[in-house]
């Protein structure tokens, strides 16, 4: 194709832009794509504190086991 | 626009930073990602789904690419990328939507007639070809610019676009006559 042809259909081209995104749209898409960061960001948030729930039961559990044994143990080792 | 990070984002002081970066790059970048959808699809309802779909998914991801998310070229390929699976799973009798998918650049008066011939003449041409087109013309990137970003050669790039303005040619020489 000769320069002049490209030209001429390239500036025919140029008086033309893309169609712009409705604004609702734009809103529409920016609410759902934050929405569901935030939905993922509560999950994780929330499984968590589960997860810290559950090593606390540990950690309180095993304190009061080995408490309880060492006091056995003292007991045992002084011949009450 | 009017959602906002704050709007969305704090929680009892729990707050997800990967809230702000998502915001601040929808605000940045949507409007011309939409663009380059709407040339890539030649179809306004799947360029909607195509950004929907980027940004919900970006937004579900455990860990952001945090410096990529401000990064247009990288939003670009995500886009880029929706839109050729929507493409390809898209039946050639699937009517598109014909709500149009240029605007006049000038504050001149249109001319629909033209307007609507240089539309049927760009949904007509393969969405490679007219992707280059819009790359080159409307987002006046450099031919080696558009072949870094599409991972191809400048001379694939080159050859794609002159082929678009050939069928094009072709296409719109009733048009062109006119306008010379």
């Amino acid at each position: 194709m000769k320069d002049r042809d490209s030209q001429s259909l390239e500036a025919i081209l140029a008086k033309y832009r893309p169609a712009e995104a409705p604004e609702e749209l734009l809103c529409r898409v920016e609410q759902a794509a934050l929405w569901r960061r935030r939905a993922w960001h509560e999950r994780c948030s929330a499984a968590m504190s589960v997860a810290a729930e559950v090593v606390l039961g540990f950690i309180v559990r095993g304190l009061v086991t080995a408490t309880t044994a060492i006091v056995l143990l003292l007991i045992a080792a002084g011949g009450y | 626009m009017t959602g906002s990070a704050n709007q969305y984002g704090a929680t009892n002081g729990n707050r997800d930073a990967g809230l702000d970066e998502i915001a601040s790059a929808y605000r940045a970048h949507a409007a011309a990602l939409y663009r380059y959808a709407i040339m890539l699809t030649a179809d306004s309802a799947s360029a909607e789904d195509a950004i929907q779909q980027v940004f919900v998914k970006l937004a579900g991801r455990k860990k952001l690419p945090s410096l990529a998310v401000a990064d247009r070229a990288y939003l670009r390929r995500a886009v880029r990328n929706e839109c050729y699976s929507m493409l390809s799973r898209r039946r050639e009798s699937a009517e598109l939507n014909d709500e149009s998918i240029l605007a006049p650049a000038g504050a001149g008066p249109a001319d629909r007639e033209e307007q609507a011939m240089v539309e049927q003449a760009l949904r007509r041409l393969p969405p490679d070809q007219r992707e280059v087109i819009h790359l080159k013309i409307y987002e006046q990137l450099t031919f080696q610019q558009i072949a870094d970003q599409l991972g191809e050669s400048i001379n694939t790039v080159a050859g794609r676009y002159r082929y678009g303005l050939e069928k094009l040619r072709q296409w719109l020489d009733p048009c062109r006559k006119d306008a010379l």
